[in-house]
């Protein structure tokens, strides 16, 4: 290969880095309205009256709405296909608020000092109601948080919102009682995660204005473009064809753009005002009113045989979804099909749980999407039972987890909300992985711990993880590739580069299958007017999915070319010898270059528009897998935990670009790690979100990176573009259980509530004094 | 208010109010490489050069700058662009929104200690927050940077 | 920020003069690092930036740093290298990062008496005194205890040179996290001292403690536990978002005496 596996700059870094104008806020229109939302103060509450008189009196106020101008539509923000498995309990303003930063009403003004002095001068009179806050109580409980007779799911996700409920699910193979009654040793942990921000730097940005044909055009922060103008089109009862959503450049999304944020208000402000509108989150408001990832409550029960066989999983979790149920059934889900699989031997295995409402900060997307909670309980686990069996850890793994050819039953039950798609394991190199890491990390000179001083313990420990490659049966990407004179292409996607480099990743497979320079292939992605279909960025889906639809789309155009060439050299199509710079008529040795016969096409003979758009559908999700493997110091006396070193070794086949794949390894594994030790998400009493800006919510800075090793298995995934799987979200799997047994390793401590604060660890190291005095 | 500043070597007047922050004024006359992150000097995207120092736009008040000289990164274009350069040789882009302040940072970094060790670089950037890049494929481009004699 | 008027000065009397004239809404900027977060509307915003000293100089036995001179500017100074003055550097080039600290000033810092100050610790270990504009020479402790006072300006932070060591910590969980407990300790030939901050409360000195070090005779590893299990015991550690007042206690107990043993040398 040629361009597809090498190591190619991305096409967008220089004009980014030199500051061109690229994202939704820098292309908003002039002068256009600034928007803000009046938020909820209170966890729950039922709005009384809202007098906006005093506001709407202010000069400079263009604009105020509330829930009467809009119709009553229960539609979810989720940004998920069609019909989606969340549920519809969404108004745009309801009679009711959730949270604190829910949305009460909306103005719009000249500009931002005015529209902060209009929402101060708007009144609402709230009847405050008893919050849920805790999510273990949530079901039954006294206070209903959505009692309105509107909402509804599209179909069977187990929504009983009279009990709190926003899902529930449950699944069995085999006859887990009986497996773990007859097994030599069990396990039963309970584990506890909480609900990570997404912190992307680029704050949710919007902006809409009226195009010279009446129609409505936005610019969108988004992951989902083309649900975007749907749900818009639907809660707007605004047409789909004068609706046109530009996703320009994103500055990072991470799942937490995949929903629709500020895209309704902001348009419903134009369409009312015909003016050209904008809103911002300021960073509290993506704090608080956006939506976090799914806290978990995960109950594990594992059995084994003294010889150290896995028999069976018991899995239950309670996931808190928040005020709204965006993502509430398929993250709970995630949390069993992209884990339980690692161990396929089993005799049975049930997953089951609860998703509930509660007065928090929704939950949403976020990548790992409930993976990487239930592999922190599962991977956790593995090294509680191994320590009960006295085996290690590695060799368990080694002998009971899922391997190359083989399959499991839960892949066929279990998919997105919905039944799932039976596969095998065409590519799986996770003994490869684990040998390599357990090399990379030096784990014999260290396991299970060493003394680095009086006060230091430093330990190893490790996790292996799997997720999917897009949603199978589902979610359908397509690509354009079009000739232009002078034999250079532009490649149109719907495909949503957010940061992870899927332009420069998709351009490197059209260049490859059109066996040209990738300065060749012009790319421009996701924009509703111009480019095809696309689901959007999520679901480990953009290289496998949108990567096969562009390989498609190129190999097309490839033969169309061909076929023009013939004509061109008067031949036969099978005696054209195609080298990416020109053709052959092998039997004349007459030659025309790609630039020439764009040219002839263009202006000379047989003139025509060579353009070609093919589409994909997955019919499997092949797994990417890995190994992690990390070393920690421990400060005894505090608690302080410092990652030293961290070993990744995945398999999502093959690398397109091994320095980008590298990039989305790296960055997910710094993010699971400061979802282990620094970031945390607390409330007050009455249900306020403690953490909501950069000062008192930790991302992990550069001074807290530790040494990162990243290594790709050898592996070609047939289905995949040139053998590639998906590496998106794989990476952030890991670091919460590897990072646990390996504090376990360093000094005897086994955390089961994330994150794992100094104090937290320093608690545990004297609970087990205690214990052990 | 009128404050005159030399933005990128060049003297320009800004009519601003007193309580507007460089920001919001810089991005209100099109300089639209510096962004809105966090507005609480705790992200760094909206970093630029005050004289020789980076600062935090967002929380400087413009009107105080009467006389001083303003660098964003479109002032560094050259700088900026062997910048970028080690950044895609690392891998080290990618959504972008903290490129133009990092270029900024890296780039004064090097005037100002042109054998910054490792843990000196980090000291430096520390208030250059990424969420997408894990940070690594950055400090291997800015020491290659730092190491380019031209 | 709202701002009626601004007034950029020439003289510190003039500030001095539109401050009393308007002590409810008028407002003086040092550095303003911390503004943004703390101020949303003032009358008179008064500009010190042309009358209030920025650099750092010594005069005989003192370390004169202007009240302007920024965090950044101490985190580099080599004039600090001596003695334990070397702690105020250590305690300057930990407050978030280098964009912040070329704003935040010295005098920013003590003025706005943050509970959360690194900068504060580190000066009430090193005896620090202020020079304000009307009242003269005030000691920092004195200043951090007092009630408020009628408003007066800050120009200059003084520190006497005495020949010793210093020790100085601050517990975050990451680079840019506000302390959850910080450490300063001075040793010289006449006295030692050692303030424990952000407890959450302002920092404070365990006098108790330094006194038992004081009038010790022979200084050993089982004695440093006892004074520094004295420190603890006779400050306050409350409990907020960021930790509970009985984990202060425990690691303030532990750097205070990983402290004494590194300025003990044991």
């Amino acid at each position: 290969m040629k361009v597809a596996s090498v190591k190619h700059s991305s096409v967008d870094g220089l004009g980014l880095m030199l500051g061109r104008p690229a994202y939704t806020a820098d292309l908003m229109a002039k002068n256009s309205l600034i928007v803000k939302v009046l938020r909820s103060p209170h966890a729950f509450a039922k709005i009384v009256s809202i007098d906006t008189s005093n506001a709407q009196q202010m000069t400079g106020v263009e604009c105020i709405l509330t829930a009467k101008d809009f119709k009553r539509f229960a539609y979810t923000r989720a940004g998920q296909g069609y019909p989606e498995p969340s549920p519809h309990d969404k108004f745009v303003f309801d009679e009711y608020v959730r949270y604190v930063g829910d949305e009460v009403c909306a103005v719009a003004c000249v500009d931002e000092a005015t529209a902060l002095e209009a929402l101060k001068a708007i009144k609402v009179e709230y009847q405050v109601l008893e919050p849920v806050l805790d999510f273990e109580a949530a079901i039954n409980h006294s206070s209903i948080i959505h009692p309105e007779p509107e909402i509804h799911e599209m179909f069977p996700i187990g929504f009983e919102p009279k009990k709190n409920i926003a899902a529930s699910y449950q699944m069995h193979v085999g006859d887990v009682e009986k497996t773990l009654t007859s097994s030599d040793v069990v396990v039963d942990e309970v584990f506890y995660t909480h609900a990570q921000a997404h912190s992307m730097m680029e704050p949710h940005s919007v902006n809409t204005r009226l195009d010279y044909m009446n129609r409505l055009v936005m610019y969108s922060s988004t992951q989902t473009p083309f649900h975007v103008r749907r749900i818009l089109s639907q809660v707007l009862t605004f047409p789909l064809s004068k609706i046109r959503v530009i996703k320009p450049r994103v500055g990072g999304g991470f799942g937490g753009k995949q929903a629709i944020h500020g895209e309704i208000i902001c348009s419903a402000v134009t369409l009312i005002t015909k003016k050209p509108a904008t809103l911002t989150y300021t960073r509290k408001e993506v704090f608080e009113s956006s939506y976090s990832r799914h806290p978990m409550r995960l109950s594990i029960k594992l059995g084994a045989t003294k010889e150290g066989v896995l028999k069976a999983i018991d899995c239950h979790i309670l996931s808190d979804t928040g005020a709204y149920g965006e993502h509430a059934l398929t993250v709970f889900m995630v949390a069993g099909s992209k884990v339980l699989p690692l161990y396929n031997k089993v005799d049975s295995v049930r997953f089951h749980g609860e998703v509930v409402y509660t007065n928090h900060t929704p939950a949403g997307a976020f990548r790992g999407y409930g993976a990487i909670q239930g592999n922190f309980a599962l991977e956790s686990a593995i090294d509680i039972l191994c320590k009960k069996l006295d085996v290690d850890p590695i060799e368990f793994r080694m002998k009971n987890m899922i391997k190359e050819g083989e399959t499991s039953p839960i892949f066929s039950i279990m998919g997105e909300g919905t039944e799932g798609t039976a596969m095998n394991m065409d590519t799986c190199k996770l003994p490869f992985c684990v040998q390599k890491g357990k090399e990379l990390i030096d784990w014999t000179k260290t396991y299970p711990n060493k003394s680095v001083s009086q006060d230091i313990k430093e330990g190893v420990g490790m996790a292996i993880a799997m997720q999917g490659s897009g949603i199978p049966y589902i979610d359908m990407g397509a690509a354009t590739i079009k000739l232009n004179d002078d034999g250079f292409f532009n490649l149109l996607v719907g495909a949503t580069e957010i940061g992870q480099g899927s332009d420069t990743v998709l351009s490197q497979i059209a260049a490859e299958a059109l066996e040209t320079d990738l300065s060749n292939v012009i790319v421009y992605s996701s924009d509703s007017d111009l480019t095809p279909f696309d689901p959007g960025a999520y679901a480990s889906s953009t290289t496998y999915v949108s990567g096969n639809a562009v390989y498609l789309a190129a190999l097309s155009m490839k033969k169309r070319l061909i076929t023009e060439a013939a004509l061109a050299l008067r031949c036969e199509e099978e005696l054209i010898r195609y080298d990416g710079i020109g053709f052959t008529n092998t039997n004349t040795n007459e030659q025309i270059t790609l630039k020439q016969l764009s040219n002839r096409l263009f202006y000379n003979h047989d003139q025509k528009q060579l353009m070609i758009t093919e589409s994909y559908v997955g019919h499997k999700s092949p797994p990417p897998f890995m190994a992690g493997f990390v070393r920690v110091q421990v400060d005894t006396s505090t608690g302080e935990v410092r990652v030293v070193d961290y070993v990744s070794v995945v398999d999502c086949g093959t690398t397109i670009n091994p320095m980008l794949a590298r990039g989305q390894v790296e960055g997910a594994i710094i993010q699971g790690i400061g979802m282990t030790l620094y970031e945390e998400a607390t409330y007050s009493s009455q249900g306020r979100l403690h953490q909501n800006d950069f000062l008192s919510y930790h991302i992990p800075t550069r001074k807290e990176l530790p040494h990162l090793t990243t290594v790709f298995a050898d592996s070609y995934e047939e289905s995949g573009p040139y053998g590639a799987k998906s590496v998106g979200e794989i990476g952030i799997d890991t670091p919460p259980a590897a990072i646990a047994n390996a504090i376990y390793n360093a000094c005897g401590i086994r955390l089961t509530t994330l994150p794992f604060t100094p104090e937290k660890v320093l608690q545990a190291i004297h609970s087990l004094k205690e214990k052990l005095r | 208010m009128k404050v005159e500043l030399y933005l990128n070597q060049k003297k320009q007047v800004f009519d601003v109010l007193p309580g507007e922050y460089l920001l919001d004024t810089l991005r209100r006359y099109d300089i639209l490489s510096v962004k809105r992150g966090c507005e609480q000097t705790s992200c760094g995207v909206c970093s630029v050069l005050l004289d020789s120092d980076m600062i935090p736009s967002c929380s400087v008040l413009t009107v105080r700058l009467q006389g001083r000289h303003i660098t964003t990164v479109e002032g560094i274009e050259e700088e900026a662009t062997k910048i970028a350069f080690y950044f895609g040789q690392e891998g080290a882009d990618q959504c972008g929104f903290c490129n133009p302040a990092m270029a900024l940072a890296v780039y004064s970094l090097k005037r100002k200690n042109p054998h910054a060790t490792d843990q000196e670089i980090k000291e430096y950037l520390v208030g250059n927050l990424c969420r997408c890049t894990g940070y690594q494929s950055q400090h291997l481009a800015i020491k290659r940077y730092l190491e380019d004699p031209s | 920020m709202k701002i009626n008027e601004y007034l950029r000065v020439k003289t510190v009397e003039e500030a001095y003069h539109q401050m009393i004239q308007d002590p409810i809404d008028s407002y003086l900027i040092a550095g303003g690092a911390w503004t943004k977060l703390t101020i949303k509307e003032v009358q008179t915003l008064i500009d010190l930036q042309d009358v209030v000293k920025n650099h750092i100089e010594i005069k005989g036995h003192m370390v004169h740093l202007g009240a302007m001179t920024s965090l950044e500017q101490i985190a580099h100074s080599t004039l600090l290298d001596h003695h334990a003055l070397v702690i105020l550097k250590r305690a300057a080039s930990i407050v978030m990062a280098p964009g912040v600290r070329n704003l935040a000033t010295i005098g920013g810092s003590v003025m706005g008496k943050y509970a959360f100050s690194d900068i504060i610790p580190a000066l009430l270990a090193l005896h620090a005194i202020l020079v304000f504009h009307k009242r003269g020479n005030v000691w920092l402790q004195d200043f951090l205890q007092e009630p408020k006072k009628d408003p007066d300006i800050l120009l200059e932070v003084l520190l006497p040179i005495v020949p010793g060591v210093g020790y100085f910590h601050a517990m975050k969980k990451t680079a840019l996290d506000f302390s959850i407990i910080s450490v300063a300790i001075v040793k010289t030939n006449q006295r030692n001292t050692m303030v424990i901050g952000s407890r959450p409360g302002i920092a404070n000195r365990c006098l108790q403690a330094e006194q038992l070090l004081n009038e010790a005779d022979i200084i050993d590893e089982p004695f440093l536990e006892e004074v520094a299990n004295k420190a603890c015991s006779e400050v306050d550690f409350g409990t907020n978002v960021r930790a509970s007042g009985e984990y202060r206690k425990q690691i303030a107990k532990v750097y205070v005496l990983r402290g004494l043993k590194e300025v003990y040398g044991l």
